[in-house]
């Protein structure tokens, strides 16, 4: 079974950069096994939809593929472990049930070769609970089959920046394939850098996955969707 | 840097939170080993989390105490910072931001690993998510705080039972020690089966009801300090 390793990447020669250089490392040494393809997009406005279908055309033939936001670890037993399950269905697994968006500080301590101690990132103050940690993630870390891959005609690349492309492919992944799970008791950490503007097209996007999670519910959802997203100008191939 | 002791209320009860005490106090050889460990089980009864407190307070002459829960691990940079904190400026300063209640995996690994990398996860409360479990600004757990801070607000005060004394606690600091500082770091409490009080429990509802009156009070400190007089805890008059 050949496992590739996809990327969405554009360069900002900054924080992000040294992240990536950070969970490069980590996917190396956990996963030795496994190549790596970064994707990108040149476009005015950064496409993690084309940049993630880029990736995965520069890996050329493989079997399954883990899609991994360049930010994001995962434990790398379970991460293995999605891939196994994923090789086996068209059904999609992400590589656990809990994302944290990790504090700066405990990222770079993290980063720096220090003491792991991971907490999130913010706060709701008026009742003290925290935001920056929730189940069932729509991205970060996932593993997906060759088949599945290319019955859901990977990422959506008529949806422009960021911002529900990630619940768009889940959708279509439901739709399509056999559904969509969670490693269950299992986090993965997202590590801190400023946080991207949001722009017009997530506006966009959400209407775009809604329209699509509303599909979803059809009896006939499968015809009803492929009639959607190909008036998206994308294919599915079921 | 002034003298420096960890105080835990502790008494021995069943074999889980025997097996963490042993953990944390390893932590605390590992990481801060010099500052010696005092415990106390307090009276005999219902544990009285304030009376253990006192009674440990008082095995030590440290102008720096870590007022620590054997079911706690801080981060031991930020415990660190936080003492340095409290011998630089007084008062009290909580070692951590975030205070993560752990799900029973989380903390087994983290026993079983007490260095590499951590993959844990808070307990999650199926009503209402990581609320409950993940706190910003919690007030209990660890703390540092001087001496003389201590005496200021008449030591720990002791309360029937366990509950509520924590936040007292922070009120007290808040209203007669010029306020809390907070390092920006994490804890973890580690998983062990919970304890619940009774909520009609007469002493929980007493418990709380000071509480409220605390902190309903302390915008008028002498007000404050006349209350808790009455209650059998007084606070030394400002000099």
């Amino acid at each position: 079974m050949r496992c590739v390793v996809l990327v969405p990447r554009r360069a900002d020669h900054g924080r992000r950069d040294m992240i990536w250089k950070h969970v490069r490392k980590w996917l190396q040494q956990n996963h030795p096994e496994w190549e790596i393809f970064e994707g990108h997009d040149d476009g005015p406005v950064f496409s993690l939809s084309k940049a993630r279908n880029d990736a995965a055309r520069k890996a050329g033939s493989w079997d399954v593929a883990v899609i991994l936001d360049s930010d994001t670890i995962a434990e790398p037993e379970v991460l293995k472990d999605a891939v196994i399950r994923a090789s086996m269905s068209t059904r999609l697994w992400i590589a656990g049930d809990i994302r944290m968006c990790l504090s700066q500080k405990s990222s770079d301590q993290i980063l720096h070769g220090g003491l792991w101690f991971p907490r999130p990132d913010g706060h709701l103050p008026k009742n003290g609970a925290n935001e920056s940690i929730y189940g069932e993630p729509s991205s970060s870390v996932m593993a997906v089959s060759r088949e599945l891959w290319d019955k859901v005609g990977g990422y959506v690349e008529s949806m422009q920046g960021y911002g529900y492309e990630d619940l768009v492919f889940l959708t279509s992944c439901n739709i399509f394939g056999d559904g969509v799970s969670w490693i269950p008791d299992s986090i993965m950490y997202h590590f801190w850098h400023e946080k991207s503007r949001l722009t017009d097209d997530t506006e966009r996007n959400y209407k775009i996955w809604k329209q699509l999670d509303g599909i979803a519910r059809n009896q006939n959802a499968r015809q009803v969707a492929k009639i959607y997203l190909e008036s998206l100008g994308h294919t599915v191939n079921v | 840097m002034s003298k420096v002791a960890v105080i835990v209320p502790w008494r021995p009860s069943e074999p889980r939170r025997a097996t963490l005490w042993a953990f944390v106090r390893d932590w605390l050889r590992r990481y801060h080993g010099a500052w010696p460990v005092h415990t106390a089980p307090g009276p005999d009864g219902p544990f009285n989390r304030g009376a253990a407190l006192n009674q440990a307070a008082a095995k030590t002459d440290a102008d720096i105490l870590v007022i620590h829960d054997a079911d706690t691990i801080c981060d031991p940079l930020q415990l660190s910072r936080a003492v340095t904190w409290v011998n630089n400026y007084g008062g009290i300063c909580y070692p951590y931001e975030t205070y993560t209640y752990l799900d029973q995996p989380s903390t087994d690994w983290i026993r079983s690993h007490p260095t590499g990398t951590w993959f844990v996860s808070p307990e999650v409360h199926h009503t209402q998510g990581f609320r409950t479990t993940v706190r910003h600004k919690h007030v209990s757990g660890a703390v540092v705080v001087s001496r003389q801070a201590l005496a200021a607000v008449g030591g720990f005060i002791e309360l029937q039972g366990w509950g509520a004394e924590d936040m007292i606690m922070h009120t007290l600091f808040e209203t007669f020690v010029a306020g809390a500082n907070w390092m920006q770091g994490g804890a973890y409490h580690l998983w062990h089966p919970a304890i619940r009080n009774d909520p009609n429990d007469a002493s929980q509802i007493a418990n709380h009801q000071i509480l409220a009156d605390v902190m309903s009070l302390s915008p008028v400190p002498d007000q404050l300090r006349s209350y808790l007089r009455q209650g059998g805890h007084p606070i030394p008059d400002e000099r």
